[in-house]
């Protein structure tokens, strides 16, 4: 199909044209107008009161307000911004700012930084706060970047993610026009990255948060480096990716050792060891935790020392001597590091993190994580020490902690969480033998499981429900239970849970 | 601001027809920036205020709407009364959450605080918890006393990736074969629809007016160019594009 002449147009010709008409529109208006005019274009929306707040900034003879409007109402481009005001028809706008911004720098830096000065008045307003950053981008980069990174933590903190999407889109403007420096372009696209990761949007947010790996990589950002690359990791296993994971983590690992976050570097060889292990590969998988285990004992994290031996242990690749020592050695560290935590103030330092999280959600996910593996921990010993006096006492102590474990997980809303406290809850009642409360546990696992299609821990209720009709001596239902966990669990290929957890049971009804 | 132009007869015809007929649940108006397809759905607008039909509009140039906003303008606009079924999900989230939904009333709080509710959870979840909303409201919709309602979506590009995917995966899919709720969505780029939309849903794909609309435009403002030729250029440089051709007529009166 031949193309028009018109069509055949550059973007700088397109742009072009459109300056001409808006120059065309405005050519009646006087200076102070045309001021008046075009600082409002710099807005992604105003009202009256910024009106009023530009007028006495940027004019000099305009004092009339109704006159300002009465301008305003002449203009072809002006329409209506829903639930805040008025806006510039997006042609326009873009190619007002392209110009003022080739143009006049100077001008629109300054009236940025009265933009952002006046959304700046309403700090505890939230769309406020994101207009300001939108202009902060522009006016001062690098206080720009700094409010951009509370807002993220806030927006997660608070599931705000409609916010913290007009944040990014406010960040994509800059970058699509050209208008932003290179660490804010990253952030942005990290920023991005990690809104697409929480609402599921996985594959697209792995693009986003390499393309901001590879800014910081330029800019020579080694903290963000590090952050971006271990969620990336994470990512990278999650949809299968294991050879990039498993670099990604390396690298990730060495890059917190070089910037001196150890306890990253340590994070990021317990999160290797976990994906081994996950994957069946123990030795590999003991390795890297003993690993971890070595840095977090360095930078004193006794609780996080814990974790490290304590899956070493789970491993099943040492002995069951040899374990015991280490759920020996690892008990303690959790004890201590409950301690640490849950006197620790909330926005402690230590709790920083390169994951753009809170202090808070750092404190409360750490707790979660001591009460879980110290439950585990106390149980295995409980266990394999089934003959010593005081098991029934570990048993207990680990009930205690479970409870801890699924309050913290019901404040944090994480339903996989939640699930995961009230199975560890059902299956130390049995051994306690609450089987009244263990099944209602297991029932409530189950319903929840069910609900987010979460086949590996419906299979656990189903199999926790087993051990109660079998505690109970109704063979035929704990079979009815054992049968159905089997089948979800061949579902998701958890061979491992069929050959340690079912089939034994069922050899057992069988005989 | 822009004035409202109606050049779009048979857009306006098919959408219009559509009400009655009930032969597509979903209209999707395409074209680039500038090309009216806002106008065009004000034009939409004046058919449904003339016919009677509850409608709700959204415009995702203020784009940090949310599903949970979208569900309460449905809700407005089917009567909170008539949905039974969305209550009893409020219930069930309520004792989850805590949070106690009365009478369907969402009021900005309990909005507020819904959405961040499910934003905190599992992602899983939260697609539980939107899958049940959304089946309640198409349980309420089928009782509902009105013919059909419309829902119409404006500058969806804008939409948060939230939004889009609760459109894509929950609502879409909803109303592929029933009539009771038509949805119009319009922007620069639109849902992918896959092949089973075929015969349910109308492409509106929306290009520059001719040239002798706009030269009957200026005349019925009673503005005249300096030249004659002037509409002509005009309307080869911007291709007939409503946002330019309005500013440049309306800047010669």
């Amino acid at each position: 199909m031949r193309k028009s002449i018109a069509d055949s147009f550059s973007p700088q010709l397109e742009e072009r044209k459109y300056w001409e008409l808006i120059q065309y529109v405005l050519r009646s208006f006087s200076r102070d107008e045309q001021r008046m005019i075009f600082s409002l274009f710099l807005f992604r929306w105003f009202n009256e009161d910024i009106l009023e707040y530009l007028r006495h900034e940027v004019c000099n003879e305009m004092k009339d307000l109704a006159a300002v409007w009465h301008i305003l109402q002449r203009l072809p481009f002006l329409e209506v911004f829903p639930e805040r005001g008025f806006t510039f028809h997006e042609l326009y706008r873009r190619v007002v700012l392209s110009q003022l911004w080739h143009e006049e720098p100077d001008f629109y830096r300054y009236v940025a930084q009265l933009a952002a000065g006046y959304f700046l008045q309403f700090a505890d307003d939230i769309p406020a706060r994101v207009e300001s950053v939108y202009h902060l981008l522009i006016a001062k980069p690098s206080e720009a970047r700094d409010a951009y990174l509370q807002l993220i933590i806030d927006f997660q903190d608070n599931g705000q993610f409609g916010q913290w999407h007009v944040l990014n889109q406010c960040g994509w403007e800059h970058i699509d026009s050209g208008r932003l420096d290179l660490e804010n372009t990253a952030l942005v696209h990290e920023s991005t990255g990690r809104l697409l990761r929480l609402v599921g949007a996985r594959r697209e947010s792995i693009l986003l948060l390499e393309k901001a790996l590879d800014i910081y990589r330029v800019l020579g950002d080694k903290g963000s480096e590090g952050g971006v690359l271990y969620s990336l990791s994470y990512d990278y296993n999650q949809e299968g990716f294991r050879e990039k994971a498993i670099k990604g983590y390396e690298k990730a690992h060495q890059i917190f050792l070089e910037i001196g976050d150890k306890y990253y570097a340590a994070d990021s060889l317990f999160r290797l060891g976990e994906m081994f292990e996950f994957n069946g590969e123990t030795e590999k998988a003991c390795a890297a935790f003993r690993q971890a285990g070595e840095l977090f004992k360095a930078i004193d994290e006794p609780a996080r020392e814990g974790d490290a031996l304590f899956y070493m242990a789970e491993t099943g690749f040492l002995p069951a001597e040899q374990a015991l020592v280490l759920y020996h050695t690892a008990l303690p560290l959790f004890r201590e590091g409950w301690e640490r935590y849950s006197s620790m103030p909330p926005d402690d330092p230590r709790l920083a993190n390169p994951l753009r999280l809170s202090r808070a959600r750092m404190r409360r996910w750490r707790l979660y994580s001591i009460a879980i593996n110290m439950g585990d921990c106390l149980q295995a010993i409980g266990k394999l020490e089934g003959e010593a006096e005081n098991y029934y006492a570990l048993f207990l102590e680990a009930e205690s902690s479970y409870y801890k474990a699924l309050d913290l997980a019901l404040q944090m809303l994480d339903l996989r969480w939640i699930i995961r406290a009230r199975l560890r809850l059902g299956d130390i009642q049995v051994l306690v033998g609450k089987l009244e409360s263990a099944s209602h546990f297991f029932n409530k696992a189950l319903e929840e499981a069910l609900k987010i299609g979460h086949k590996l821990y419906a299979g656990w209720s189903y199999k926790g429900l087993g051990d109660i009709a079998f505690e109970r001596g109704d063979g035929d239902q704990a079979r009815i239970y054992y049968l159905q966990a089997r089948e979800l669990y061949l579902e998701i290929k958890a061979y491992s849970n069929i050959q340690r957890q079912i089939d034994p049971k069922l050899a057992l009804l069988d005989a | 601001m822009t004035a409202l132009f109606v050049n779009r007869e048979e857009e306006i015809e098919a959408f219009e027809r559509n009400l009655s007929t009930l032969e597509y649940s979903l209209f999707l108006v395409e074209g680039e920036s500038g090309i009216g397809k806002t106008a065009l759905l004000a034009q939409f607008e004046v058919v449904l205020k003339r016919s009677g039909l509850p409608y709700y509009l959204v415009n995702f140039r203020n784009s940090s709407y949310t599903p949970i906003e979208i569900i309460n303008g449905l809700l407005r606009m089917m009567g909170r009364v008539n949905c039974p079924a969305l209550q009893k999900v409020f219930d069930a989230l309520g004792e989850v959450s805590g949070i106690v939904v009365k009478d369907n009333q969402l009021s900005l709080g309990a909005k507020i605080i819904i959405d961040a509710q499910l934003n905190l959870r599992y992602e899983q979840e939260r697609e539980f918890w939107y899958a049940q909303l959304s089946g309640a409201l198409f349980d309420d919709l089928v009782n509902a006393p009105q013919r059909t309602y419309i829902l119409m979506m404006d500058t969806y590009e804008k939409a948060s990736d939230i939004v889009k995917r609760w459109i894509s995966i929950h609502l879409l899919p909803s109303i592929r074969n029933q009539r009771k709720l038509i949805i119009v969505v319009s922007g620069q780029q639109v849902p992918v629809l896959d092949i089973e939309w075929e015969t349910h849903y109308k492409r509106l794909i929306l290009s520059g007016l001719d040239l002798p609309y706009w030269e009957s435009y200026a005349r019925m403002l009673s503005v005249s160019p300096p030249h004659p030729e002037w509409i002509k250029a005009w309307h080869f440089l911007f291709k007939g594009k409503p946002a330019a051709m309005i500013g440049a007529i309306a800047a010669l009166g």
